[in-house]
């Protein structure tokens, strides 16, 4: 910092205490020794006290115990304003070599002392020898005294600066007083010489002050040392009073620091613990599980959106997932469709109703259909006790095969005994001005050649007014830009391109850029240079490219630059099975980046939370200048589950942003450790980013304590970010606890209900919140569900201080089904029951 | 307007071509009358990356090799500002040259300048992607084998729209040359001889002068041939601007035209947007 603002920082009225020393600022504010930002009443916080230490009682190792905080930087106009006045430079030198103050002092202190004692001799024997002897010295005292004020000023003015200290003002006054003393005395003596010795009223006055000048030499004296050599009582322990009296002193200056909003303030969440189950959610409820096989490029998803609209239509609530293979013709995919009465968010193993759309799907699908009905055209001569074979083939040969699909959907609509009028408006909806009159006509054949296989008819439609229907790509997306992301570098991998397409659907409404980055390296730099220059940056991307990203964290870290990730997972290692999923990236997330820095990891587990979550996941970033991981996953992101509406308005939209003024400093030392972030172009500073170690500037420094402060700064983060972590939702019902994070949350939710389990789900993933894991200590036995085979998110648990009873893991690339996790659990929780 | 950065600690080695490139630089700011908020330097790793530090100016110095992606996103945040990647020939030509490909084919208008030393000076004297063949180093015993990178017929056939190259022995018609760069619309490649005096004996300010030699007064700038023809010259390398032509930068492509941290969240629009999908 200049030496301007280094003076701000004086100590007073709640502000820190910074001195410096040799170029560097070290920060005095909590010490004993600087009561108020002064130092032995002559030196004051703010200023550069290089050229005092000369003259200080002890040497440069008294800095060896502060914290250096920034460097000096001299402000050149004020060494010019110095040479203006060389005669201050001049009569310096000339004091520094004969010292008058100190050699012409004593004697006017000697003398006043000398007359005052041989005044008491005189009082009693009034002898004239005594009486001359006491005016003389009591005179050249004087005379003395005089010259070695105009010597103290001098000094005053040279090594102090005229500074106005207590022990100043008393010196100054004494000696005025001491002067005035000395010429009434002379005075009296001089015209009324008789009065000394008779001791009429002048007489009087004339011997009170040869005495009174012997008291304000001492005073003299005793300031002068105190200002040479300081107050030796000051250097001892301070006493308790004195460390209350700083306590205080702190929190009035940490009052004035910009304080962590709350979660609550950031984000529409209380940070809660959920005591009771919460589920309306009935352990027993109606439900239809259709599964739809075919190999890709057969319109399996058109077919699903076409059943979610009329679902929808019905007020029924589904949940639809997908698993296909890496393949975009041919190859084998199954749409898992579950209709219940019940918001489910998991799909079932086990069909009711399978539709096939070529002969091979049969055998893709046989072992999940062993008690379903299985659909499919005559032609396929499927071997299923259950095979309800359909003409479908000859029933559209006018119209077009492509129409087939149309004609299922009829024909499972018939099947589910819907209202034909529900699929009809869904199909006019999807094929507005794509062949509605064809396939209008493939879906009424469809429906006239079905019949009821289900009794649906006779389920609780409980879907309310403001819930719809979204997959978890679309939720995030939305809550991306309900966090203000305004930029997107993305390099495309699945299966997090949803993101990307979905955030470029949306850029014209939005204002948006988007940008295909030609790799992950490049799109997470130019999501950091959008941070930078004030735009809320995202780059989406799964393991491999994340992976790649690793730099680029670690450069967030320490150039405290926000960055904002997208990863949904997919099982590894390398290339994997890229278009299935796991939550095997825990670990990488965690670990990404050389080096230490905070960052933040959540992961959503169902709609809302990854609405409110890629909401907050910007604010987080922008608030705390870290890296903040949004973890998905093939499964979160590709199924399309229950939503409500949401208040936008609620979701606080937070710009930490900050007009810069010209003395702004990009990484100074704050007590948060977190600096009020500006950005180039926006205010009167240039804005640095550092990738090197920095000082407050951002100039590059290897100085160890200045490392060790910035050090120091940014481990700051995490503490801040464990308090600010959301609490974990328990939902209490049994000393079982089954924890799970991110996308499991559906999966359990249902199936610890129907077990009656404690469930404790995790959307805050790091850095975890000690209060919060304590809490969960009192469960008896804890099992972690999860999609991997490591158990990472266990081991974070254990590495936490949690002692983990049992892993119930998976990584077959499947997400975890209700009925087969519920055969699972039942299994490893009988014992422990 | 200055452009010096007070109080800093120099730590290019007395000689270096470095520094006369830092005073062009200032000088041609103050020529064209720039403000010193308005730009911004994004540099990576390395000793011409070193250059922000030493110039008064908003700077982002970030990973080796990855400056041209955020001078990319931070003209199309903010395209008030006027941007500028910085940094050497390992930089941008090795460690980031699929960078290098891509920001010339997305014409985003920074002006990109690469100190060209033939060398790698921070990591102590190994070959750079331009070091010519036959150079040594205590990597390459027996001397460099690779053909020599060149960055300026790699840049005219990823259809850039300026392509240049200049000495810093031959100030003048450097600082010549980056006028025109920054006047230029779109992204423009100033390559820039900068002799290492520390690591590289060959190519020193002597080797540059006499194998050089600038582009006559009636060149055309606008004809591609020539100038593919021009760049493959490396027994004498032509000096100056090779080829320019008019066209469409990426701000304007994308119609970007303000700061985004002025976008206002809006949450009708937002409450619209959910409920049209769900």
């Amino acid at each position: 910092m200049k030496e301007d603002e280094l003076k701000k920082y004086n100590g007073k009225n709640g502000e820190k205490a910074y001195v410096a020393y040799q170029g560097k600022i070290y920060d005095v504010t909590d010490s004993s020794f600087w009561k108020d930002g002064e130092h032995q009443d002559m030196h004051i916080a703010g200023s550069d006290l290089t050229s005092s230490m000369e003259s200080a009682p002890h040497k440069e190792e008294v800095f060896a115990s502060f914290k250096v905080v920034d460097t000096l930087e001299k402000s050149p106009q004020k060494s010019s304003k110095e040479e203006t006045h060389p005669l201050k430079t001049r009569l310096k030198e000339w004091y520094k070599i004969y010292h008058p103050h100190p050699i012409t002092v004593h004697f006017p202190i000697a003398l006043h002392i000398f007359a005052g004692l041989f005044n008491v001799l005189f009082l009693f024997d009034k002898n004239e020898v005594y009486g001359q002897m006491v005016f003389y010295s009591f005179s050249i005292a004087t005379v003395m005294g005089a010259v070695a004020m105009v010597f103290g000023i001098l000094s005053w003015w040279i090594n102090y600066n005229l500074y106005q200290g207590k022990s100043f003002i008393i010196k100054l006054y004494t000696s005025v007083l001491t002067l005035i003393l000395g010429a009434i005395g002379i005075a009296i003596y001089t015209y009324s010489k008789s009065s000394v010795y008779e001791m009429d009223f002048l007489g009087i006055v004339y011997h009170l002050s040869i005495f009174a000048t012997v008291a304000t030499v001492v005073i003299l004296g005793y300031y002068g040392g105190k200002i040479t050599w300081g107050d030796p009582r000051t250097k001892l322990k301070p006493s308790p009073k004195a460390l209350s009296d700083e306590a205080t002193h702190r929190q009035k200056v940490a009052s004035k620091l910009p304080e962590i909003p709350s979660t609550k303030e950031v984000f529409d969440i209380e940070p809660y613990i959920k005591e009771d189950a919460i589920f309306e959610t009935e352990t027993h409820f109606k439900e239809i599980n259709i599964q739809i096989a075919g190999p890709a490029g057969a319109g399996l998803n058109a077919l699903a959106t076409l059943i979610s609209k009329t679902l929808k239509k019905e007020k029924l609530y589904h949940f639809i997932t997908s698993e296909y293979m890496s393949r975009v013709r041919g190859g084998m995919s199954t749409t898992f469709i579950r209709v219940a009465e019940e918001p489910v968010e998991a799909a079932k193993w086990e069909s009711d109703i399978a539709i096939i759309l070529d002969k091979d799907a049969y055998t893709h699908i046989a072992k999940r259909a062993q008690n379903a009905f299985v659909v499919g055209d005559s032609s396929f001569k499927i071997d299923h006790k259950n095979f309800l074979p359909l003409d479908v083939k000859n029933r559209i040969k006018d119209i077009g095969k492509i129409y087939t699909n149309s004609y299922l959907f009829g024909s499972l609509i018939a099947m589910l005994n819907l209202a034909f009028e529900s699929g009809e408006s869904a199909i006019k909806e999807v094929f507005k001005d794509k062949k509605l009159e064809e396939n209008l006509e493939a879906f009424q054949k469809g429906f006239e050649d079905s019949e009821s296989k289900s009794d649906i008819a006779g389920f609780t439609r409980g879907l309310k007014d403001n819930e719809g229907f979204l997959n978890g790509t679309e939720a995030s997306g939305v809550g991306f830009i309900s966090g203000g992301v305004n930029f997107v570098s993305s390099y495309p991998m699945s299966p997090s391109t949803g993101v990307l397409s979905f955030m470029s659907k949306q850029a014209s409404k939005f204002g948006t850029v988007v940008e295909q980055a030609e790799d992950e390296i490049a799109g997470f730099n130019m999501m950091l240079g959008a941070w930078y220059a004030g735009g809320r940056g995202l780059t989406t991307t799964s393991g491999g490219g994340f992976a790649l990203m690793s730099e680029g964290m670690s450069l967030s870290g320490m150039s405290e630059t926000p960055a904002l990730i997208y990863l949904a997972q997919r099982p590894g290692p390398a290339t994997g099975l890229p278009t299935r999923t796991e939550q095997g990236d825990l670990n990488l997330a965690l670990y990404a980046g050389h080096g230490e820095f905070a960052k933040a990891l959540l992961a959503p587990g169902d709609s809302d939370e990854a609405l409110k979550l890629a909401h907050l996941s910007a604010n987080l970033a922008d608030f705390f200048q870290i890296p903040v991981v949004y973890m998905s996953d093939q499964f979160f992101s590709d199924s399309i589950r229950v939503s409500k509406e949401l208040d936008f308005d609620k979701l606080e939209f937070a710009n930490y942003i900050q007009k810069s003024k010209s003395d702004y400093k990009r990484y100074k030392i704050e007590k948060s450790g977190i600096t009020p972030r500006a950005v180039p172009g926006f205010g009167d500073a240039l804005v640095v980013c550092t990738s090197d170690e920095h000082d407050e500037r951002g100039q590059i420094t290897e100085d160890y304590e200045v490392r060790e402060a910035m050090v120091e700064k940014r481990a700051k983060k995490l503490q801040k970010l464990r308090e600010f972590a959301l609490a974990p939702k328990i939902y209490k019902r049994d000393t079982i606890a089954i924890i799970g994070w991110g996308s499991t949350k559906g999966v359990l939710k249902e199936v610890c209900n129907k077990l009656n389990l404690t469930h404790i789900h995790f959307s805050w993933i790091y850095p975890l919140n000690h209060t919060h894991l304590e809490k969960i200590k009192e469960f008896t036995k804890l099992i972690v569900v999860e999609n991997n085979q490591e158990g990472q998110f266990a081991q974070l648990l254990e590495k936490e201080g949690l002692e983990i009873d049992q892993k119930v893991v998976s990584s077959n690339g499947f997400a975890f089904f209700a009925d087969s996790l519920e055969k699972r659990l039942q299994e490893c929780t009988k014992e422990m029951k | 307007m200055s452009f010096d950065r007070k109080n800093i600690d120099n730590a290019w080695c007395p000689g270096c071509g470095n520094f006369v490139i830092l005073k062009l630089l200032k000088s041609v700011f103050e020529e064209l009358g720039f403000e010193n908020k308005e730009i911004v330097i994004v540099s990576g790793i390395g000793q011409a990356a070193k250059t922000p530090y030493y110039l008064d100016v908003n700077m982002f110095c970030g990973l080796h090799g990855r400056a041209l992606p955020v001078a990319t996103s931070i003209k199309a945040t903010n395209p008030n500002l006027t941007v500028i990647a910085e940094g050497g020939d390992g930089d941008m030509y090795g460690e980031g040259g699929n960078h290098f490909i891509n920001a010339a084919r997305r014409d985003i208008d920074i002006v990109h300048i690469v100190h060209n030393n033939m060398v790698y000076g921070l990591t102590k004297g190994q070959a750079s992607p331009t070091s010519q063949r036959g150079f040594k180093t205590g990597v390459q015993v027996d001397g460099v084998s690779n053909e020599p990178f060149n960055p300026l017929s790699s840049a005219l056939s990823f259809d850039a729209r300026f392509v240049s190259r200049c000495s810093v022995t031959d100030k003048d018609h450097a600082k010549d040359v980056l006028k025109q760069a920054f006047s230029h619309r779109g992204y423009a490649l100033v390559d820039i001889f900068q002799p290492c005096v520390t690591f590289n004996k060959v190519n020193g300010y002597d080797f540059f002068k006499e194998n050089s030699y600038k582009l006559e007064e009636n060149y055309d700038k606008t004809d591609i041939k020539e100038a593919f023809a021009k760049s493959l010259q490396t027994d004498s390398f032509p000096l100056g601007v090779l080829y320019q032509k008019e066209g469409e930068s990426f701000e304007e492509a994308h119609h970007i035209k303000s700061a985004l941290f002025e976008q206002k969240r809006d949450s009708k629009k937002l409450a619209q947007l959910l409920q049209s999908i769900m």
